[in-house]
């Protein structure tokens, strides 16, 4: 059984942005992957931004979830950008081990909205 | 502010489900917290357990029907020690390449880490020694 994780929505032209708020672990991770491709598909976005800057706890669950979400988008031709601040939780972790097909990551969302608006 | 004092080791039962996760963290959190360790170190140590603990909870081949997962935290000096102990048998190689990144996390953050497996059950112990940041 999962329990439910918030995360913030932002629709702008360039890009549907998501931003979890509190920890990401494995049981949120399935909630979280079907409540943003919902939102990806309701808002027909051509380029999501998972901003992570709010994660306060985030672990290989929450890369998973982003392997599972770059898989899912590309299928429609919908970008995947992940913001990870400086300084977060998510830097730490993405700068821990090496790792492929999560999709671009920036250090933050103005540069992410800039690499979807290109 | 002034830290509560150090209370001594702190003893953790929980079922082992991932909603025992957040329960967990949070009161490692707190005892990390009355331990002095910083915000840093103490969001790597929560992340080599939350890695264990995951693990516990995914791995076991034959999980017993009441499976608990243990986790016994103490000071040993200026160091922390944190064992993790489930009572199910694993894989001996992660199942899924998720969980080759777990292992593969909590080793990079963990400092000294140790994996016994035994029938019974498996247990992680890290080893973090205060003042030391380890990737």
């Amino acid at each position: 059984m999962s329990h439910e994780l918030q995360f913030d929505t932002d629709r702008l032209p360039e890009a549907l942005i998501a931003r979890p708020l509190g920890d990401i672990d494995m049981a949120v991770t399935p909630g979280i992957q079907a409540d943003v491709l919902g939102a990806v598909a309701r808002h027909s976005a051509g380029c999501l931004v998972v901003d992570l800057g709010s994660a306060s706890y985030i672990d290989s669950s929450g890369i998973e979830l982003l392997f599972r979400l770059h898989g899912a988008l590309a299928a429609d031709g919908v970008e995947l950008i992940v913001v990870a601040p400086d300084g977060s939780n998510a830097a730490r972790l993405l700068g821990l081990v090496a790792m492929n097909d999560i999709g671009e990551v920036r250090r933050s969302l103005a540069e992410a909205l800039h690499r979807c608006g290109s | 502010s002034r830290r509560e004092a150090a209370g001594g080791p702190l003893t953790v039962r929980l079922p082992a489900e991932a909603t025992s996760l957040g329960p967990l963290r949070e009161r490692l959190r707190r005892w990390l917290d009355a331990e002095g360790l910083d915000r840093a170190e103490a969001a790597d140590v929560l992340l080599a357990v939350g890695e264990a603990a995951s693990n516990a909870i995914e791995h076991p081949l034959e999980p017993a029907p009441a499976a608990i997962v243990v986790t016994l935290a103490r000071m040993e000096g200026d160091a922390v020690r944190i064992s993790i102990r489930d009572h199910g048998r694993w894989d001996e190689e992660p199942s899924a390449p998720h969980r080759g990144r777990g292992m593969n996390i909590m080793q990079a953050v963990a400092g000294e880490l140790a994996i016994d497996r035994t029938p019974e059950g498996t247990t992680v112990t890290i080893h973090h020694r205060k003042g030391e940041r380890v990737a």
